[in-house]
């Protein structure tokens, strides 16, 4: 079973989507800061996460008593991702896996051939860590939303066949599929352990 | 079915941005108390959000972020929809 402790604040290693070059970067518990940069992030009118009001979710967070957890991704002086996991979890196919509540990346991030990319990846390292380190060995359950079911099976999650109370296509990620997910993460140097 | 993994992929599709939403958004949207309004503290609700919007307009909010007071304001038009931000404390 996989076990490991992880360090905070977590280098991690972006791409510049134009250049391609490594873009350095951070992911560590959010505080006020990062959610004063989140003020600055422009949606555009197809976003989907475009209400989400992340004070609020962050505030929840902080008064949670350590169900919630929300990290920031930061790299170039700026905000480029945010995360809550809900530690209490949910069952998987094969036991009990932390939730990933809340994804997204900044909307600069969000255009071809602009802004950074692998923020999503870090910030899901960051989960599969933390899972790892509470005892769910990797294990993940979350809620897609519809455009980013790519993304996810890319990784390696598995689609259940039934969708949540919402209408969202699940996802969950066992063990052997984090293990070998995360050492993908790691040798590609998008989070350094 | 299994997936294979393929992180290049899933690096291009993040551009999707909003990748996850949670089993409690539901009840989280309604803030920690999700206390219900009679309909006229509804009004009442309504007309106070119309007239800061009308206030902060008026002030330049529009063309970015202003003070009154302590309390900063930004008005933001997208689309049909104006979202005002409005700061305390600053």
């Amino acid at each position: 079973m996989l076990t490991r402790k992880m360090q905070l604040p977590l280098a991690a290693g972006f791409v510049d989507r134009r250049s391609g070059a490594r873009v350095r970067g951070l992911i560590q518990i959010a505080v006020e800061e990062h959610l004063l940069l989140w003020t600055s992030w422009r949606y555009r009118p197809r976003d989907e996460d475009r209400a989400w009001d992340w004070w609020s979710i962050f505030q929840e967070c902080r008064l949670s008593e350590g169900r919630f957890e929300c990290y920031a991704a930061l790299a170039d002086g700026d905000l480029q991702g945010l995360m809550v996991l809900d530690l209490r979890g949910k069952r998987t196919g094969t036991g009990k896996g932390i939730i990933v509540d809340y994804l997204a990346t900044n909307p600069a991030n969000r255009t071809a051939g602009q802004g950074l990319k692998c923020v999503g990846i870090g910030l899901i390292a960051v989960a599969l860590m933390r899972s790892i380190e509470g005892g769910a060995a990797g294990r993940i359950w979350l809620e897609s939303l519809p455009g980013a079911a790519g993304f996810y099976e890319s990784l390696g999650f598995e689609k259940q066949p039934r969708r949540s109370a919402e209408g969202n296509m699940v996802y969950t990620l066992e063990p052997a599929a984090a293990e070998q997910l995360l050492a993908e993460i790691e040798a590609q140097g998008i989070v350094e352990s | 079915m299994k997936q294979r993994i393929n992180l290049r992929k899933a690096a291009e599709a993040e551009a999707f941005g909003a990748l996850a939403v949670g089993a409690n958004r539901k009840h989280r949207g309604a803030g920690v108390v999700g206390r219900r309004f009679t309909p006229a503290q509804n009004r009442a609700v309504s007309d106070m959000a119309r007239s800061l919007v009308k206030v902060a307009r008026e002030a330049g909010a529009e063309h970015g972020r202003i003070t009154i007071g302590n309390i900063s304001f930004e008005l933001q038009e997208i689309g049909s929809e104006e979202i005002l931000s409005i700061r305390t404390g600053t």
